[in-house]
């Protein structure tokens, strides 16, 4: 196959996929509707999470800091400040922008399981500092984003975001940018330079490459996509609390990623996809749900180690990015 | 071109070169040879950054580039063939060569010149790199680093655990570089192998260059091989 038709394939697969998610709303039962609007917001957040973790071999354990930066960027200037939803949502890109920087520079200094520890302290910081700030925050109740706040208006059109509809269609135009932007960075040659340093560092660093500014790229990007997120969730389920910037929001995207295939632009959807649901219908056989999802994980991660969709690739289709 | 002027190097408080000096000239394969623990992977290591040079400094042409970091020696134009290949193994051939020519911002007309001094690689282009044989990701180091059209390549044991063909495929590729005015240095411990394309031999001991000298030398004075690396010609 030439790069010029894997170029085309690649291509046609992530179109067809926006457009299969585009399609959905029209088919799916209206509980079904909203869970997918609710996935396609974590899976930027993990789509995000996998150009650090996945393309350059970073594993963070407090990516919720990005993610709750964006929340409370966009929740806050909108609750306490009357901005609007989209002025709110540039809010919390900038914030997670931000912050993203100034982690990078503490913690990419340090490598490995140190990098993990860090990460974790910093976001533990940052989720101290939701509950420690109460009076803005409500800590763990939470800000409630009202109907209201949630409407604006665009070229003479009326959009509120507290409606399936719009909320569906918002989702889809984070998932898809998300993706695009993931897609893009791995096909460039900053992607080439991430992957080269998730193999060895040293190598790239002898090649001629700055190790440090590329991973210090990687980070803010996968920060920013994050705090995009974040922001989204604020803005299309209207609320805001610390519980997004525990540490179970770091690793949830962990583990979406590795179930869904880490390094893989679309595992990040199908991790967090299969894992919604298996905890959605476990949940109602059993009060121990936790327990059984943590069993099939183990067992799928044994059975493949790459993830579902790095499976397809070392099997089959060698052409997935 | 490249001088290396009385540099000292440590591994932790182990000193490892003790004023080394050498002096590449342009369009020449310098071979550096030295028992074992004599510093030669050393000496190639300063000279790309990698080691910190505590004393003494390293000019390629008026540039210092021992005052440089790391990642800015290959832009200069030096590549590096380490020891054992380091290749990208889970990368494609194809993406190992990418990275090589995005280091000086070359393009797909630098690869396609690369690979016709390797044809083995055209073939494997999507293959990962892991899965070539030895000779083969030989081949592919050497290659990544000529993506960087470099002015100087530092091979350290090119040859190493390769049979005798692929043995002869890399002298052949280092001579025709030197056809093309690459200026190499050489680091070697089968003799026999690079002899014949070397210009000059320096001998490295105790982290000290003793004694450089024209390759035809060695057939003079049959001694200098048997005092220095502990073999004959």
């Amino acid at each position: 196959m030439t790069p010029a038709d894997t170029t085309k394939r690649v291509l046609m697969l992530h179109a067809g996929v926006i457009a299969a998610l585009f399609l959905a709303q029209f088919v799916l039962p209206e509980y079904h509707h909203g869970v997918l609007a609710r996935v396609m917001v974590l899976a930027a957040y993990a789509t995000g999470y996998t150009l650090l973790f996945g393309y350059t071999g970073l594993l963070s354990l407090g990516h919720a800091m990005f993610f709750a930066a964006g929340l409370y960027g966009a929740g806050l200037t909108v609750y306490h400040l009357g901005w609007s939803p989209p002025a709110g949502f540039g809010a919390g890109i900038a914030a997670g922008l931000v912050l993203s920087v100034m982690v990078g520079f503490v913690a990419l200094r340090t490598t490995g399981v140190a990098f993990m520890i860090v990460t974790m302290m910093l976001a533990q910081a940052v989720y101290l500092a939701s509950l420690y700030f109460g009076e803005w925050t409500r800590g763990d109740e939470g800000i409630v984003l009202t109907q209201a706040m949630r409407t604006f208006e665009i070229a003479g059109a009326t959009i509120d975001l507290s409606l399936p509809d719009e909320r569906f269609n918002a989702a889809l135009i984070l998932y898809a940018c998300s993706l695009l932007i993931c897609l893009a960075v791995v096909r460039a040659p900053l992607g080439r330079v991430m992957v080269a340093i998730r193999e060895n560092e040293d190598r790239t660093r002898m090649l001629g490459y700055d190790t440090f500014q590329a991973k210090l790229m990687a980070l803010a990007l996968s920060g920013t996509l994050s705090a995009a997120a974040g922001a989204s969730y604020a803005l299309l389920f209207g609320y805001a609390g610390s519980t997004f910037a525990s540490i179970h929001y770091s690793i949830y995207p962990l583990l979406w990623v590795l179930l869904g295939g880490a390094a893989t632009t679309l595992g990040p959807l199908i991790g967090t996809l299969a894992i919604t649901y298996m905890i959605d219908v476990t949940s109602g056989f059993t009060s121990a749900y936790l327990l059984l999802v943590g069993v099939m994980l183990v067992l799928l991660v044994l059975w493949s180690p790459n993830g579902l969709l790095g499976a397809l690739r070392d099997r089959k289709l060698a052409w997935l990015p | 071109m490249l001088s290396v002027h009385d540099i000292d190097c440590f591994y932790d408080d182990v000193q490892v070169l003790r004023g080394f000096a050498l002096e590449l000239r342009e369009g020449e394969v310098l071979c550096l040879l030295g028992r074992n623990g004599a510093g030669k992977t050393t000496a190639l290591k300063a000279i790309m950054g990698l080691v910190r040079v505590k004393a003494g400094k390293i000019l390629l042409g008026d540039t210092e580039l021992s005052a440089l970091p790391p990642h800015e020696v290959p832009k200069r134009g030096i590549a590096y063939v380490p020891q054992g290949r380091r290749l990208f193994a889970e990368l494609s051939v194809a993406d190992n060569l990418e990275i090589g020519l995005m280091t000086r911002g070359k393009g797909r007309p630098v690869r396609d010149t690369v690979l016709e001094l390797f044809p083995v690689l055209h073939a494997r282009l999507n293959q990962r790199a892991g899965t070539l044989s030895g000779g083969e990701q030989q081949m592919l180091a050497m290659a990544r680093a000529l993506c960087l059209e470099p002015d100087v390549l530092l091979l350290d044991e090119p040859t190493e655990g390769l049979m005798p063909s692929m043995i002869a495929r890399v002298r052949e590729t280092i001579a025709e570089l030197r056809r093309r005015g690459v200026s190499t240095i050489l680091v070697e411990q089968r003799v026999d192998a690079v002899l014949p394309v070397a210009d000059r031999v320096a001998f490295i001991e105790n982290g000290r260059n003793r004694e450089t000298v024209p390759v035809e030398a060695l057939r003079t004075d049959l001694d200098l091989l048997h005092r220095y690396v502990g073999v004959g010609v």
